[in-house]
């Protein structure tokens, strides 16, 4: 039987519900979708970039990813709304639920899309296209939003045939429509290829994906390494063939912030570490994990970017434990004057152990040892009960933000950056 | 922004079983004075879930300025509000 893919993808998805729930739940008349409008953060933030954009402000060369101020400048009067991930992580739910059923087997790829295996529904909803179409119209009439469906034989074809044209549409890219329309698509389409990629892949006389697809891969794996054959195989139709319907566990656990001001002092720095040990840490022990390697990323007010890991004595979730091995990686690659406007921490080499491997050389009893371990799960079943700022280290005294610094703003700490576990039925 | 969609203050009977039945309604005319509906029938109930906003729209009829009249309330689940979405006449 031949496999059926759909890969369903929501519109300028935080655009698009942000513009739905406040025409269809708060009665606005105005409709973000129909005017030059984004999604983007608090314009006084360093960090404020476009997250999503409507078609009309596309019109006036405005990217996601790009700088607020700079989109402000190709569009004075563009209407800037800020992301609610509350909203966003319910209408992903419901999405998901939706489309699940169509067919138990759902992969979401991250918060507005999702692959399904519609293989062998023919009988429940007809041809595969007219099934997407079904889909397509489920979703705008249950949910009120629009999206793509792409539809193929594999994971890959399917995504790319997503892309095609957009809003509110279905293509479908079987393999026997590989020639006429995937490879005079210019290679920069295909998935995996970045700009970096494209640019060595120009070098050597690659514009399109059917380049590519009749290139010699001992060539492209001279230019590119081992990507380079799987790039090949990508440009000829064949990618994953399956789907995996239960999220891959982390390989590591790590968060950063782009700090309001540069970081200057060893001080500060180390303070900022804290605050993000201190999230870094509650995620590990929430998973039941241990982490034995911690690795300090800085980037610096010109943009450069450094790392440094460690490996410890023995695998820990303990927050103080984390906090004084990410302050010697620190202090081992920090040259005390470069201005560093980013820092991150993160934790690899997990296990999965119920037990921890006291340090005999800590310092600490193992009572103290013990008793910091409780400390640390009475601290997190605080936060989790009456919220972050009930309990904050005495450093972090007076100052509003900042004592749980991490990747994620606190109002996107909702699983929004991952495919959100708990089921819905509808 | 103009909103179609007003906000009301509802009084409702919970059923032991779960289910919600809108029974009157208050709500500020155009002079801003408090007007309170009786609700005669409600006609059905429709769940519905717009970007995973769960609600449920009820079709309620009830005598209004001397006639009778079709109306839609919106009960949102997780926010506990009601909204009165249109009059259809």
């Amino acid at each position: 039987m031949e496999r059926v893919i759909f890969h369903v993808d929501a519109n300028s998805a935080f655009l698009s519900w942000t513009a739905a729930y406040r025409v269809k739940i708060l009665g606005e008349k105005e409709d973000l979708r129909e005017i030059p409008s984004v999604v983007a953060g608090d314009k006084a933030s360093r960090h404020s970039i476009i997250l999503a954009k409507s078609v009309p402000a596309k019109k006036f060369g405005i990217q996601t990813g790009e700088p607020l101020f700079q989109a402000l400048e190709k569009c004075p009067h563009l209407k800037v709304v800020p992301p609610d991930y509350h909203l966003y992580v319910q209408a992903s739910r419901h999405f998901v639920a939706l489309l699940r059923t169509f067919s138990p087997v759902v992969e979401q790829y991250s918060i507005d899309e999702a692959w399904v295996d519609m293989t062998g529904t023919q009988r429940l909803f007809g041809p595969p296209r007219t099934a997407a179409e079904i889909l397509r119209r489920r979703v705008w009439e249950e949910l009120g939003f629009t999206v793509n469906v792409g539809v193929s034989s594999n994971k890959l074809l399917s995504k790319i045939a997503g892309d095609f044209e957009k809003p509110d549409r279905v293509h479908t890219l079987f393999p026997e429509e590989i020639p006429e329309k995937f490879w005079p698509l210019e290679v920069r389409k295909l998935f995996l290829v970045g700009s970096a990629t494209e640019r060595k892949l120009q070098r050597i006389g690659i514009r399109t994906i059917g380049d590519l697809a009749a290139a010699d891969p001992r060539l492209l794996r001279r230019h590119l390494g081992k990507p380079g054959e799987t790039l090949w195989h990508f440009a000829n139709g064949r990618g994953a063939e399956s789907l995996t319907p239960v999220a891959p566990e982390n390989k590591g656990y790590g968060n950063s912030v782009t700090t309001p001001r540069d970081v200057t002092t060893r001080e500060e720095a180390h303070r900022v570490l804290l605050s993000l040990c201190e999230t870094v840490a509650m995620r590990l022990r929430r998973d039941g994990k241990n982490g034995r390697c911690v690795a300090v990323h800085l980037r610096t007010a010109d943009f450069g970017h450094f790392s440094h890991q460690a490996q410890m004595e023995s695998a820990t979730n303990g927050t103080q434990a984390l906090y004084r091995a990410a302050c010697q990686v620190f202090d081992e690659v920090w040259d005390t004057f470069t201005p560093l406007r980013q820092l991150g921490v993160q934790v690899t080499r997990l296990s999965d152990e119920p037990y921890q491997q006291f340090d005999l050389f800590s310092g600490l009893s193992p009572a103290q040892q013990e008793k910091r371990l409780r400390l640390d799960e009475t601290i997190d079943a605080l936060r989790d009960r009456y919220g972050e700022d009930i309990i904050r280290r005495a450093q972090f005294t007076g100052d509003a933000a900042g004592h749980m610094a991490g990747g994620l703003s606190r109002e996107r700490r909702t699983g929004v950056t991952k495919p959100v576990p708990q089921e819905i039925s509808i | 922004m103009a909103s179609a969609v007003c906000p009301v203050d509802v009084i409702c009977l919970c059923s032991a079983d779960g289910t919600l039945r809108p029974l009157r309604l208050q709500l500020e005319d155009g002079q801003h004075n408090l007007r309170r509906v009786d609700i005669q029938e409600i006609v059905s109930v429709k769940p519905v879930q717009y970007v995973g906003i769960e609600a449920q729209i009820f079709l309620c009829r009830a005598f209004r300025e001397g006639r009778e009249q079709l109306f839609e309330l919106r009960y949102l689940i997780r926010s506990h509000a009601w909204q009165l979405l249109r009059w259809i006449g």
